[in-house]
């Protein structure tokens, strides 16, 4: 276990210092401005208790803007900052460094998301916009005024790293890793390394042969010394966090020892067993002993158990070598790696469902992979480009786009590579057999990459036919076996019948089997279709929200060589920082055990929060006396033993319950019947919510949101609270459970709320006034749809039903929360928001 | 957001199946589908192209819903999942509307649902008989009866209407009316309706029979 240094802000005797908070509230440009005037939430915030500067400004993020707020923390002496703009996964990090420039504590600042969550799904309520901008910036004051000064962690480095996935994107991470001396496991599911790009032919646009110019790359990786290379083996278990991963590598059984095959192929040629090729896209036959590809690397011999009928053969061909061990087992390899980075690549779509183009039924019917190989000189008919139905070589080919892509029945996504592979093969045909009549049927041809347009031109005066028209179904004369592609000729608007001798059918790229459970694994979550979700679309294309963990090429999304190369490279360089580092900071935002309030000090036999921590960072001993701790470098700061601890005992820095409870009353200080108030994580919700924002989503400014790390983190009192004071409506979102941050937190939510809905129930609140979600980062309209139907649930209660329910609920709920106030940090809040509260009626009285 | 979209769109996505018109990315997958294209002006996909456009004239005075004849091909096979079938049938609706349907072809589509709400079930020489009354088109209807007569005779025509036990039950399924003043205000035209209707499909019926026995004899003789 790391050595980590004390945290000051354990010791929760602070020192108490009066806030003095500047607030500073962002235009955006006229991102914000446009919809709500950021002046007028600074004047408001002026107002604030302990607020003593509050400005505002056209781009909080440039330089003057960072530069205000600097000048400002030494100017009126500032002790805590908030900035009302954008959201947390964007510039959180950036006004932390600002701040922490000029001496402040990185963790004395708070953002109040105002374009996201409001201006951007608002702009038709402008006042209402206003109205929550306030709110939303009244909530950060109110929350980083109980803020403590912490310290980031200092973790050691562990100087390896792990790439997963051995196609190009893999090869050449492993490749720049090795330059820079770095020991790095190279771990592939298939007995050889290469990837699709071994499967292709040529590559477009310079038309190389493509494994002419990868299996150099390939024997590269094969005989480099800091390269460990695992083939045929798979990731099964991925404990830790950045710097520090352990990871189990199951490596499935060989059945020929590596160490001792010379890769000589004696047994291939005894085998008796021939089973299709999965290299070839199962057109060409390999032997139940194998390897995939004559450039395969390593050349070690793989048996296929399934298929071997154990005539040991092959034992007796391998003679004196006897590298052929029946005996194997799978094995499991432990690893320790300081950084991960995946490159799983894709797979191909199978078109069967899409029924009018009969692939499967028809003979001359081909994926285009299936093309690849078939005019490929090391494919299974060694580049004779012949057609199943006779062995002829066809004197006609159509070949089709968008086949399950740009299609919302299966993949609504453009595969981006398709339109360039398919003018490849056309071309190539071309090549080989001028007399080949070819037509492309398209959508939308794209081609955007250097010197892609001029391919494509090139397609075009070698005499490839091009239709706009995506073909509505092809049928089969029974006879010559030949197809007719049915299509309009979109740009004459005629029909077209056009019978060829076979047809290739351009296919989605898909994530490769296995992203999704692999993604449980590492937990980090897939997007909507299933590639590895990145940190953010533009800045941080290359790392997942996961700390430590990276990703290159098609993993993340179908991309073509060079690109896949360059993510590669790019990812190696993402891992190399933290890899030359010798140690390296990590987030201080962890869960503290207060010893005296935890139930087993005082002899109990409590395991609640150790039975909830997802990384087992609690150290629990029930019934001897000593209270449960938590292993800082361990714990993820996810909340849930937080929210768990029925002593309340536990509590997370930044995130603790008085924090939260402040922003409660700050966000249902005014009219609190009339609002929605929703918890989220930070990671799918919170990003959801801020989805809704980016493609702006509109849906009714009366919903406030509070984020924490994880669902899990949202104790049944904060949701009681909101009750208590008179909340409309309350929601809690967190990610859908199997892809949790936090492995199992929102699960946890879900158990709990659900007790917490029964209690509602029978405390007379509604039942649809409180709703527990799931949304993903990618679902944004889903996020919209959510806010919409429980601000409509508002209307059809009736505010006067709800204030009729709360009334009843009011007194039960109070006695129950009564226990809040003794928490430490929370009579605090309490007791302010009350005199607050009182003060203002007397305002109003006179 | 300040919707910059024009009015016959925001119309057209108001009606069923129009919502996801502007999905449309001109793939040609339908007009390649529809095996009626070849009597159509332009064919969904232009159509569909037409509506992003805003072209209401040239939409709702074609006549290509009016062919349409609902095999949903285009709809089942549509990438981006537009319910073409549905749009073609809001279109004709729309025409009616707004008056760009010469009467005849939406005369019919009312006459069919007049009947079919009398009885429960289709019942086809009253819905002949109110089409052709509807326009007082007698000429019209006694040109059917030469058609009707031997189908009659064949037994492919039924003489008497089929009912099902409640029609009210189908008039119900149209929301846009109230079912019960519908079905009182109904009750009152078609008796109407039914009685001149009978006479002429009884003169009609006699006309008829006579052409067909000269024809008959004037046969016989050849």
């Amino acid at each position: 276990m790391a050595e980590v240094e004390k945290n000051k802000s354990e010791e929760h005797q602070f020192e108490e210092e009066e806030p003095r908070i500047g607030v500073y509230a962002c235009h955006c440009g006229s991102n914000i401005a446009s919809v709500l005037p950021p002046a007028e939430v600074a004047k408001y915030a002026e107002g604030l208790p302990g607020v003593v500067v509050a400005k505002d400004h056209h781009y909080m993020c440039s330089e003057p803007g960072q530069r205000m707020i600097q000048e400002d923390i030494k100017k009126y002496n500032l002790n805590r900052v908030v900035v009302s703009a954008c959201t947390v996964a964007m510039h959180e990090p950036t006004f932390r460094s600002c701040i922490s420039d000029v001496g402040l504590n990185p963790f004395m600042f708070e953002m109040a998301n105002i374009r996201e969550h409001d201006s951007w799904v608002h702009s038709h309520e402008k006042e209402a916009a206003l109205l929550k901008a306030k709110e939303l910036t009244a909530a950060a004051v109110n929350k980083v005024s109980y803020a403590r000064p912490l310290d980031m962690f200092k973790v050691p480095v562990t100087k390896r790293a792990l790439i997963i996935g051995g196609g190009i994107a893999g090869i050449s991470a492993a490749l720049d890793l090795a330059d820079m001396k770095i020991e790095t496991y190279l771990v592939e599911k298939t007995p050889s390394i290469g990837g699709r790009m071994a499967q292709l032919d040529k590559t477009f646009p310079t038309m190389d042969c493509s494994i002419c110019i990868e299996a150099p790359k390939m024997v590269d990786v094969g005989k480099n010394p800091y390269i460990h290379l695992l083939t045929y083996a798979e990731v099964r278990e991925v404990d830790g966090y950045i710097g520090n991963f352990k990871v189990k590598v199951e490596q499935k059984p060989r059945y020929v020892d590596a160490d001792s095959c010379t890769g000589c192929g004696l047994c291939v040629d005894v085998c008796p067993i021939t089973v299709p090729n999965e290299f070839e896209d199962g057109m060409g036959p390999r032997k139940a002993i194998y390897v995939p590809m004559d450039q395969a690397v390593p050349v070690i011999h793989t048996i296929d158990m399934d298929a071997c009928i154990k005539c040991y053969k092959c034992v007796e061909a391998c003679g004196d070598l006897s590298a052929i061990d029946f005996a194997q087992e799978p094995e499991i390899i432990e690893l320790d790696v300081g950084a991960i980075i995946v490159a799983t690549g894709y797979d191909t779509w199978d078109p069967t469902p899409l029924e009018e183009y009969g692939f499967g039924e028809f003979e001359n019917m081909m994926t285009m992979m299936e093309i690849e190989r078939l005019h490929c000189a090391g494919g299974p008919t060694v580049g004779e480009f012949i057609r199943p139905s006779d062995g002829k070589i066809p004197a006609s080919l159509a070949l089709i786009q968008c086949v399950g892509s740009r299609d919302k029945r299966y993949n609504e996504y453009c595969s981006g590579f398709c339109c360039m592979y398919t003018i490849k093969n056309a071309l190539l045909l071309k090549w080989l057999y001028p007399e080949m009549d070819i037509t492309i049927f398209y959508i939308d041809l794209r081609t955007p990459g250097k010197t892609y347009e001029e391919f494509y031109e090139r397609a075009r005066e070698a005499g490839v036919h091009f239709i706009k028209g995506r073909p509505s179904e092809v049928l089969e004369d029974p006879v010559t076996k030949n197809l007719i592609v049915h299509a309009e000729n979109a740009t004459l608007g005629t029909h077209v019948a056009l019978e060829v001798e076979m047809v290739g059918l351009a296919t989605a790229a898909i994530p490769s089997a296995g992203a999704a459970d692999l993604g449980r694994v590492l937990t980090v979550a897939n997007d909507g279709h299933g590639w590895f979700l990145e940190s953010h679309p533009k800045l941080k294309p290359l790392d997942t929200p996961t700390e430590g963990i990276y990703l290159a090429g098609s993993a993340q999304g179908p991309k073509d060589i060079p690109q896949c190369v360059s993510q590669g490279s790019g990812a190696a360089g993402r891992a190399s920082r933290v890899l030359m580092a010798d140690e390296w900071e990590i987030d201080p935002i962890v869960a503290y055990v207060w010893p005296d309030r935890c139930l087993n000090a005082k002899g109990g036999k409590c395991t609640i929060c150790y039975d909830v921590c997802p990384y087992g960072a609690v150290i629990n001993k029930p019934g001897s006396g000593e209270p449960s701790r938590i292993i800082p470098a361990k714990c993820h700061g996810c909340g849930t033993c937080v929210a768990e601890c029925p002593a309340n005992a536990i509590t997370q820095h930044h995130f603790t319950d008085g924090q939260v409870i402040a922003q409660i009353h700050s966000l249902l200080a005014d009219n609190p019947e009339g609002k929605v108030l929703a918890f989220t994580c930070r990671w799918c919700s919170g990003m959801g919510a801020d989805n809704a924002g980016t493609a702006h989503f509109e849906y009714p400014a009366n919903t406030r949101i509070i984020m924490v790390m994880c669902a899990g983190r949202v104790d049944p009192d904060f949701v009681m609270e909101a009750f208590r004071l008179g909340a409309g409506a309350v929601l809690v979102s967190g990610c859908h459970p199997q892809d949790c941050h936090y492995i199992s937190g929102r699960q946890h939510a879900g158990d709990r709320m659900e007790r917490v809905a029964k209690q509602l129930t029978r405390l007379g609140i509604s039942p649809e006034r409180f709703r527990v979600e799931s949304v993903s980062a990618t679902e944004g309209a889903k996020w919209a749809r959510i806010m919409k139907e429980m601000s409509g649930t508002l209307d059809e209660l009736t505010i006067d039903k709800i204030k009729e329910e709360n009334a009843l609920a009011h007194p039960k709920l109070a006695r129950r929360l009564n226990r809040l106030r003794q928490v430490p940090g929370v009579a605090p809040v309490l007791r302010l928001s009350e005199e607050m509260r009182l003060q203002g009626l007397e305002g109003g009285g006179a | 957001m300040d919707n910059t979209l024009n009015p016959f769109l925001l119309e057209v996505m108001e009606k069923p199946g129009g919502d996801k018109v502007q999905q449309c990315i001109q793939c040609a997958t339908c007009s390649g589908s529809c095996p009626v294209i070849e009597e159509m002006e332009y064919g969904p996909r232009r159509i569909m192209y037409l509506i992003q456009s805003g072209a209401e004239e040239q939409v709702l005075s074609s006549r290509d819903m009016w062919y349409c004849v609902s095999c949903y091909s285009c709809t089942s096979r549509c990438p981006r999942e537009i319910p073409i079938a549905e749009l073609m049938a809001s279109l004709r609706e729309l025409a009616v509307e707004k008056g760009y349907a010469e009467d005849k072809e939406s005369q019919f589509g009312q006459a069919f649902t007049e009947t079919y709400q009398h009885h429960g079930r289709l019942f086809e020489p009253e819905l002949m008989l109110r089409y052709y009354l509807r326009s007082w088109d007698i000429k019209g209807l006694l040109g059917m009866v030469p058609l009707a007569l031997p189908m009659l005779l064949k037994d492919k025509l039924p003489f008497w209407p089929e009912r099902i036990e409640n029609p009210a039950v189908m008039t119900a399924m149209r929301q846009d009316e109230e079912p019960g003043e519908a079905h009182s205000s109904k009750k009152r035209s078609s008796w109407w309706g039914w009685l001149i209707g009978a006479l002429l499909a009884l003169g009609g019926a006699l006309v008829g029979a006579l052409l067909w026995l000269v024809e008959l004899s004037l046969e016989e003789e050849l």
